[in-house]
């Protein structure tokens, strides 16, 4: 069974928002996808506040993909405040970034990201790594039983 | 002497019976036997004898021989006359007698008297001269009138003259003197001779002999006749030698200490019990800005800031109970002086304390620590100024390094998304148009994607080279032989074309940072992988030697090699000995290697020779862990 909510992806580079958005069309992945560009918005998003109160979709999303340096708030600050809250402390978040820093694997899994996935500058490599990304959590990974 | 008396009696008798039986020879003379025998009774008998045999002999002679015979009648008056003759002939004797007696007593008791007054003289100048030799003392007169000089034995003994000569005449006696000594004795004997002022002088002898000088003290006194006429010259000599001697060496060592307490560098003070200065020496005077007349006799707490009299006081006193004999002054705290001019400075003071001659004596001795105190003052102050530095410092390196680190950090994550958007967009115009495309466009597509992912290659270099010199090193023990084996492992699976011969000593083990020597290893071996990849038999050996009193750990292989003239370029970053159609690679890899081993304080070298391989081999510390002292 394919999870037919949004997918959300938190990307401040355009080129990179492209590639990634391109990668997951081609594996086929149906979802909306929902683009914000820093951390900020990206918790707005999330919590319905600011720019994003009474947005449509009541659902959270299937999965946040979240690129760890963005403006604002780093994906890292994001992952911490989604895992601090209860509404979002299950949700599905893939670190998604250019670094290997160990510092920024770590703390991702302190704070208790799904997934940690270097973003490899070979292009076929990375519309690889994304697409099973994207298919993993969407089609094989079984969600946390809703409330 | 009554047998002398009954003899003097019996005589008389005797010459009676004798002049009896010759009466017929003798007759008339009848006093002829008695007058003789009246003498030797008196000679005999003294007074008492010479009466009592006068008077027998008066009696016999009257009635034996005087007509008539045998009765006392007296008929011619010359015999009466006769009779007292005889008896004042007699008494005459006895007196005569008793007298000569008495003057031949008086006689021997006078004898006997000088006799023992002799031997009281002798027996006290023996004495004289004992305690003269004892006490060193001499004495000599001089008689005027006759010139004539008289020397007791211990003066020869002093002047080291034979006694059997005469003693020396003045101004003969000279030559025992030193010419110092003697222009002052020879005035003070002038004005003896001349005035009558007695003198005494200490003069230098100079003995004939090798004798050492002596010092002696002379003493003279004149003697005036009647008329006040100066007569005679008396006076003693006695050796000082010793007591000179003593009295110099006294002399120098107050000297000794005079130049020491004078030339001390720290102020000496000495003080009596009632607290008032009896000694303040040059380095005290330049101190406290006091002259020594100024100071001597003042209190001592004249020297000292007001706030510290009492307690000072007290201290001296409770010092003064103690039964230390010095002890540092101030205790606790610090310590002032005040100078004559009312400045305060501080001082680093000891005191002591003796008893000389019955009184007590405090000696503080005081040093001005006004420079000390300055200089640690400057010490303190530059060690904070030093340690404000170093946090500054510190702060400013801290602040570079994290500068430094968000700049990797920016290079990782920044430069990459350009390298992907490249690679990326190249890629999705191939997918997408690649049909429109035919030859060259779609080699430059690919140009596109293998610059941006050698970039990419060169960026993670840059990376790990950056990552090499950061972060703290965590030491434990790693057993490079099954890293080593692992790498080789992993190297032998992402290549299926080459199969390499692997030799790896058993039981490698150093103590430094696990995931450090991995990038070490994984780089070295990497590179044997990479320069064997042309040979037949490839051959990577990983071992350890001990050369130079070092540990090396070394990876060789007999692939490419290098040519030893280009070896320094090999550890710097972005050098290569190769080109990149004959073997890929961006030139990071040894130098990241260098950099660990550097900071594992160890060193790296390299061997190589064209055609015939290379060999890498590095030290970690001066002390590697072998398992056997593990074990």
């Amino acid at each position: 069974m394919i999870n037919t909510k949004n997918i959300l992806l938190v990307e401040d580079n355009p080129q990179d928002e492209m590639l990634t958005m391109r990668a997951l069309r081609r594996a086929n992945l149906i979802n909306q996808i929902d683009v914000v560009r820093d951390g900020q918005q990206a918790l707005d998003y999330l919590f319905r506040e600011g720019d994003f109160i009474g947005r449509e979709d009541p659902d959270h999303p299937a999965m946040v993909l979240l690129d760890i340096g963005l403006p604002r708030l780093s994906g890292l600050e994001v992952l911490e405040r989604l895992r601090s809250d209860d509404r979002t402390k299950f949700l599905p978040v893939i670190m998604l970034t250019s670094s290997d820093e160990e510092y920024d694997r770590l703390k991702s899994y302190e704070n208790h990201a799904n997934s940690f996935v270097r973003k490899p500058v070979d292009f076929s490599e990375f519309a690889e790594t994304v697409g099973r990304v994207g298919v993993y959590w969407l089609a094989t990974n079984e969600p946390p039983p809703g409330r | 002497m009554s047998a002398r008396l009954a003899l003097a009696v019996l005589l008389p008798i005797v010459a009676c019976a004798v002049q009896w039986y010759l009466w017929d020879i003798f007759k008339p003379y009848a006093w002829f036997f008695f007058i003789p025998t009246v003498f030797l009774s008196a000679w005999i008998g003294g007074l008492n004898g010479g009466l009592a045999a006068t008077v027998i002999g008066a009696l016999l002679a009257w009635y034996f021989f005087i007509s008539p015979t045998l009765s006392f009648h007296l008929i011619n008056p010359v015999s009466a006359f006769s009779i007292i003759v005889f008896v004042l002939t007699g008494c005459l004797f006895s007196v005569f007698f008793d007298q000569l007696r008495r003057s031949k007593k008086q006689a021997n008791d006078a004898l006997a008297i000088a006799e023992s007054a002799n031997e009281k003289i002798s027996d006290l100048y023996q004495k004289l001269k004992e305690a003269q030799r004892l006490a060193s003392v001499g004495n000599w007169s001089w008689d005027i009138q006759c010139d004539k000089h008289t020397w007791s034995e211990e003066v020869y003994n002093i002047l080291d003259r034979d006694p059997a000569l005469h003693a020396i005449a003045y101004p003969d006696v000279q030559e025992y003197f030193t010419p110092e000594s003697w222009s002052e004795l020879s005035v003070a004997v002038e004005r003896c001779l001349s005035e009558g002022v007695s003198y005494e002088c200490d003069v230098e002898v100079v003995r004939p002999s090798n004798c050492p000088r002596r010092w002696i003290a002379a003493s003279g006194e004149a003697i005036r006749d009647a008329n006040g006429n100066i007569v005679n010259l008396h006076g003693t000599v006695q050796d000082i030698s010793e007591r000179k001697r003593v009295e110099q060496s006294l002399r120098e060592s107050e000297e000794q200490l005079a130049v020491i307490i004078n030339s001390a560098m720290d102020g000496v003070i000495a003080v009596d019990e009632q607290q008032r200065i009896r000694l303040f020496n040059p380095a005290a005077t330049e101190m406290f800005g006091l002259s020594m007349v100024e100071a001597i006799g003042q209190p001592l707490s004249r020297l000292l800031p007001e706030r510290f009299h009492q307690a000072h006081e007290k201290a001296i006193v409770n010092f003064a109970h103690t039964s230390l004999k010095a002890r540092r002054m101030g205790g606790m705290g610090e310590n002032s002086g005040i100078r004559a001019n009312g400045q305060e400075f501080p001082i680093e003071a000891s005191i002591s304390q003796s008893v000389i001659a019955g009184k007590k004596l405090f000696i503080a001795i005081v040093r001005d620590i006004t420079e000390r105190k300055q200089t640690q003052d400057e010490i303190l102050r530059l060690n904070f100024d030093l340690e404000r530095r170093v946090v500054e410092r510190t702060a400013e390196l801290t602040a570079a390094n994290r500068e430094l680190d968000s700049f990797a950090y920016a290079v990782a994550h920044d430069l990459r998304a350009p390298l992907r958007a490249m690679s990326g967009f190249s890629h999705a115009l191939q997918e997408d148009y690649g049909h429109q495309l035919q030859g060259e466009p779609l080699i430059y597509l690919e140009q596109i994607s293998l610059a941006s992912r050698k970039m990419s290659d060169l960026v993670d270099g840059l990376l790990l080279l950056s990552r090499s010199t950061r972060g703290g090193l965590q030491y434990e023990l790693v057993d490079i032989s099954a890293m080593s084996k692992r790498l080789l492992a992993e190297l032998a699976q992402s290549d299926h074309g080459q199969h390499a011969m692997v030799e790896v000593e058993a039981g490698l083990q150093a103590q430094c940072d696990a995931r450090m020597l991995e990038v070490v290893m994984r780089n070295l071996l990497g590179n044997a992988w990479k320069y064997t990849s042309h040979v037949e038999n490839p051959t990577i050996r990983v071992y350890a030697e001990n050369r130079d009193n070092a540990h090396f750990f070394c990876v060789a292989d007999n692939g490419a090699g290098f040519d030893m003239a280009h070896a320094n370029r090999l550890f710097k970053p972005f050098q290569r000995l190769h080109r990149q159609d004959e073997f890929p690679g961006i030139g990071i890899g040894l130098a990241t290697v260098r950099r660990i081993v550097n900071r594992h304080a160890g060193s790296i070298e390299a061997r190589g020779e064209p055609g015939k391989g290379a060999t890498f081999c590095f030290t970690l510390s001066d002390m590697p862990v072998t398992l056997e002292q593990d074990t």
